[in-house]
């Protein structure tokens, strides 16, 4: 690797195979996607390769012990460093105005705003679903897309393919994992959840639709009734859960959520002031249940992507 | 009122500190679960409900389980 | 002595900035990559602390206004604005251990090892 001399080509020059699929690119659409180097990083670049390569020899005694040294000064250099960090924090925190003051900088006019208009404004009884759905709602928007992203993200890290594109190894590997699930769940587990899944799909139901007026909303709600769906898969097994949660339900669930968040909030920001007056009392309860699908989707696809490979 | 919330603080920070130095990885999971819940006692102490419920069920719950799942499936296809 | 007695006032500052400093350190130095993550979700958790301390108003309770008293609301109610970003920011602590964890499993499957410094060694070695 890098031993042989590569000759010095022109960077400017139209290489067909530099993207590796025999078009021809022009230089910039190569810089862009990361194929090619610019002619002054160029310059700079090889100089430096010339002079590297004697030095390039893998020599593993010495690799291991330049890594021990290394990691022994980085032990007492990340420990000095965080004793000298909690230093500067305890001194700096100590200076914070006085734990719950209400003349604090932090309680200004604004969160009495938040608390007079808000209930009016948007129907909403508790004030912290009224503004983080309406008043803060990019925030909430930008959270809905991390959870569709990380979900996307794990998806693609951790999907199963399909059975064609196997190697031998993770056939066998596979093999021995469905032989290796139990034929008869625990009793105590299915017993118990028999008992709690019912209520504890009850109760995040509850506190969905109660979200405006009770503690709760969206995001709690989607976590209780994530934990029910994953206690019900651990139970059950996977076969009687793909009953009502299958892969078409989830993607269906996940992108019309997301969708119907970024089209209502649109419409609550963008409309006219007389339309919007008759919206905004009815606005947060399909944002609410569409964010706490979008979550309860989430927790339970990573669960079971981290499961068996798929949902 | 005050020491409640001050024993709270200490076995918060205890837990932090002794989580990840467990020996084996199911104590470090159920030390962090632990810490999820505690935590979420503090919300309450805070007047912050809906914090309270988000963090049990998520912290504590979501967040441990996919921890302990991570760690079976290090262990377990060590023999492939 | 006063030394004390503002340590007991800051009580919950002080408790995010040890927590943060005990994440960070395990962040940085643990060998296990699955106790890494735990120092992450460690240190997440503390700025949540943090910041919801910062909204706590004494002799003051939960913002579910009840009804009817949206005129005097602001007297009678905590802050409700950090108690939103900490709930964002939960969510978002979730997503990222999720995603760590789920990067750790194929580096696991691809290195056979979750240990920091044997993979140091794999991919200075692939180099």
């Amino acid at each position: 690797m890098g031993r042989q001399s590569t000759p010095r080509k022109n960077p400017w020059a139209l290489d067909p195979s530099a993207s590796g699929d025999g078009r021809k690119r022009s230089a910039f659409v190569d810089w862009v996607n990361g194929d090619r180097i610019l002619h002054l990083s160029a310059a700079l670049h090889e100089p430096r390769e010339r002079r590297k390569r004697p030095i390039l020899v893998f020599n593993e005694e010495k690799m291991a012990a330049q890594l021990v040294q290394f990691f022994r000064r980085y032990h007492m250099a990340t420990t000095l460093m965080c004793a000298v960090l909690l230093v500067i924090f305890a001194w700096v925190v100590i200076t914070l105005p006085r734990f719950g003051d209400s003349a604090a900088p932090a309680n200004n006019e604004l969160p009495a705003v938040y608390l007079t208009e808000g209930p009016v404004e948007t129907g909403a009884d508790n004030a912290v679903t009224a503004m983080i759905f309406t008043y803060r709602g990019f925030d909430t928007l930008g959270e809905s897309c991390v959870l569709f992203l990380a979900l996307s993200s794990v998806m693609m890290l951790l999907r199963r393919e399909d059975g064609s594109m196997l190697s031998a190894q993770e056939r066998t590997a596979l093999a021995k994992a469905a032989a290796a699930e139990p034929k008869t769940r625990n009793y105590i587990i299915v017993q118990m959840s028999r008992i709690l899944v019912p209520f504890i799909f009850l109760y995040g139901l509850y506190v969905l639709l109660g979200g405006e007026s009770s503690p709760g909303g969206g995001f709690s709600a989607g976590a209780i009734l994530s934990a029910g769906i994953i206690l019900y898969r651990h139970a059950f097994g996977s076969e009687a859960t793909e009953r009502f949660m299958n892969e078409r339900v989830f993607v269906a669930v996940r992108t019309v959520g997301l969708c119907i968040y970024a089209v209502l909030f649109g419409a609550y920001i963008l409309l006219p002031d007389d339309v919007k007056s008759h919206l905004t009392a009815h606005l947060i309860m399909p944002i609410d249940v569409a964010v706490g699908m979008v979550v309860m989707c989430t927790m339970y696809g990573i669960y079971a992507l981290f499961i068996r490979g798929e949902i | 009122m005050i020491y409640v919330e001050c024993i709270l603080l200490v076995l918060l920070i205890v837990c932090a500190i002794v989580a990840p130095l467990a020996r084996r990885g199911l104590s470090a999971v159920i030390l962090y679960m632990t810490f999820g819940l505690i935590l979420s006692v503090l919300w309450l102490v805070l007047e912050s409900p809906d914090l309270a419920i988000t963090e049990a069920a998520l912290g504590a719950g979501v967040t441990g389980i996919l921890f302990y799942v991570t760690l079976r499936k290090i262990k377990r296809t060590k023999d492939d | 002595m006063e030394l004390l007695k503002a340590l007991v006032e800051h009580r919950y500052a002080l408790t995010a900035s040890i927590l943060f400093v005990t994440g960070l350190m395990n962040l940085m130095q643990q060998r296990h990559l699955v106790r890494k993550v735990i120092g992450l979700n460690i240190m997440d958790a503390s700025i949540f602390l943090l910041l919801a301390s910062q909204g706590y108003v004494e002799g003051r309770a939960a913002p579910v206004v009840a009804a009817g008293m949206a005129e005097q609301a602001a007297e009678l109610y905590i802050n409700p604005v950090p108690s939103g970003l900490v709930l964002t920011g939960i969510v978002v602590s979730v997503s990222v251990s999720a995603f760590s964890l789920a990067l750790i499993q194929k580096i696991y499957r691809e290195y056979g090892t979750t240990d920091i410094k044997e993979l140091v060694h794999l991919v200075k070695r692939e180099d």
